[in-house]
């Protein structure tokens, strides 16, 4: 179980416990059930990086405590 | 500016009608390729065109946000804002599923709840295959009934939210709508007594294209025609349907081929004709011509017979000739450089004494180097008018137009 921060930089910053084995799209639905906005709205990057929808977050190397990016669509 | 609405558009839903995809999206389409390239100064009849060359249907995809054409085509029509008889056209239009797609979702976007029913409701006969193309960019397969069942059911469509229009049951109630009947209800009935289905071939006119009038689309119409074999008669009639478009075209071809191939050859027979009687008039007149020019020619040639032109013409240049160096330069014994490159050899570089190559020549006479051309030689270019002309008399009046006063 890792805790990731979800920061859009314009005010929404969230905290969201996920697996490992999670995708990319379940992080999203979960972030999307804390923010409020949809899950197919929400992009999340590292700075050009965009993370693919059914990539698990250990394939990308995301770590307890890291930082993303949260911009919509 | 090239994204904005047109200047009299209808406010759609109370706003803008292109807000009616979200800014974001907005954003993206206005940036993507084709809306730049395809959809600039598009109009209603162009749009028909681009609207024929779709092959999928879609809202964005990928990573980063790409639209589809058929999205980008979407906020076209709402900025153009095309007449509501145009989309009608586009929706009864049978050939081009796209363009139904397209003119569909055109109509769910900006029509009435009652036109909405009125005319989608009868695509849901329409069960061709259409490709979508889905978030991640890999396509799927829908088919134009299931499309026209998300429109009227859901809310988000092809990434657009559309807007709400009111339930069913409430315009029975107001009497604007009948009850709705559908293809597949006589077909239940009749498949729950028998076993299988009907396939004969129905009466299944096809309502979409010769009505006119709106009034020709009510919902009951299209039960009572398919009442006859009613998923079986939807089947039949799809094969009627799709069937009917085609054998006139089988047929054309061939006739126009065989009207272009005699039509060929009588204009090959005419052109050959031609060709010859033009051929010969070419020749005489080559013929005519040549003699013609070599007589000219002729007459034109003396250059070396007659000394007149030549004499004229040469005035400036005779007198290079004159002004030549006649000396003899093949011995060259007093114009030769005492450096003689000869000895500059780079491994004697440094062993030469520049003394030795200097130019021992006595220059202070310069009798031999002196260029023997200059006064003798130019009589004839000198300008014989420089002494004779500057007479006292006249020296005044040049003296008063040099210095720019005016002679008054």
């Amino acid at each position: 179980m890792l805790e990731v921060t979800c920061n859009d930089r314009l005010g929404k910053k969230v905290r969201v416990k996920c697996n490992p084995d999670d995708t990319i799209g379940d992080l999203k639905k979960l972030i999307a059930a804390q923010t409020g906005t949809r899950c197919d709205k929400i992009v999340l990057k590292k700075w050009y990086t965009i993370f693919k929808d059914h990539i698990k977050l250990q394939d990308y190397e995301i770590h307890d405590g890291m930082n993303l990016e949260l911009y919509y669509q | 500016m090239a994204n904005r609405t047109v200047k009299d558009a209808k406010s759609v839903r109370g706003t803008n009608p292109q807000y009616l995809v979200e800014k974001i999206i907005r954003s993206r389409i206005y940036d993507c390729k084709y809306w730049k390239e395809e959809c600039f100064a598009l109009s209603a009849e162009l749009l028909v065109d681009k609207a024929m060359e779709l092959r999928y249907i879609g809202g964005v995809y990928g990573g980063n946000i790409k639209p589809t054409p058929f999205l980008c085509l979407v906020l076209k029509m709402l900025q153009i804002q095309p007449e509501k008889d145009i989309v009608v056209e586009f929706i009864k239009n049978e050939e081009f599923k796209y363009v139904r797609a397209l003119g569909a979702l055109y109509m769910r976007l900006v029509g009435t709840s009652l036109d909405c029913y009125k005319y989608l409701e009868p695509l849901f006969n329409d069960s061709r295959k259409l490709r979508r193309q889905n978030r991640s960019g890999s396509f799927e397969l829908v088919h134009m009934d299931e499309f026209i069942d998300e429109l009227l059911r859901e809310e988000r469509m092809c990434d657009i939210i559309l807007p709400r229009i009111q339930k069913r049951h409430v315009l029975e109630e107001n009497n604007e709508l009948e009850a709705k009947v559908s293809a597949l209800e006589d077909d239940l009935e009749e498949g729950m007594e028998s076993s299988g289905d009907e396939d004969d071939a129905p009466v299944k006119a096809p309502e979409p294209p010769p009505a006119p009038v709106d009034n020709h689309w009510p919902t009951s119409r299209s039960g009572g025609g398919g009442g006859g074999g009613g998923g079986a008669g939807g089947g039949g009639g799809r094969e009627e349907k799709t069937r009917r478009p085609s054998p006139p075209r089988r047929r054309s071809p061939s006739r126009d081929r065989d009207r272009d191939r005699a039509r060929e050859r009588d204009r090959d027979r005419r052109r050959s004709r031609e060709r010859d009687r033009r051929g010969t008039e070419r020749d005489v007149k080559k013929a005519r011509r040549s003699r013609s020019r070599d007589r000219r020619h002729r007459s034109k040639s003396p250059i070396v017979a007659s000394g007149r032109r030549d004499r004229d013409r040469d005035r400036d240049h005779r007198t290079t000739r004159d002004n030549r160096d006649t000396r003899d330069t093949r011995d060259n014994r007093d114009m030769r450089d005492g450096r003689d490159n000869r000895d500059m050899r780079d491994r004697d570089r440094d062993n030469r004494d520049t003394r030795d190559s200097r130019d021992t020549r006595d220059n202070r006479d310069n009798r031999d180097t002196r260029d023997n051309r200059d006064n003798r030689d130019n009589r004839d270019s000198r300008d014989m008018r420089d002494s004779r002309d500057n007479r006292d008399s006249d020296r005044r009046r040049d003296r008063d137009v040099d210095r720019g006063r005016a002679r008054y």
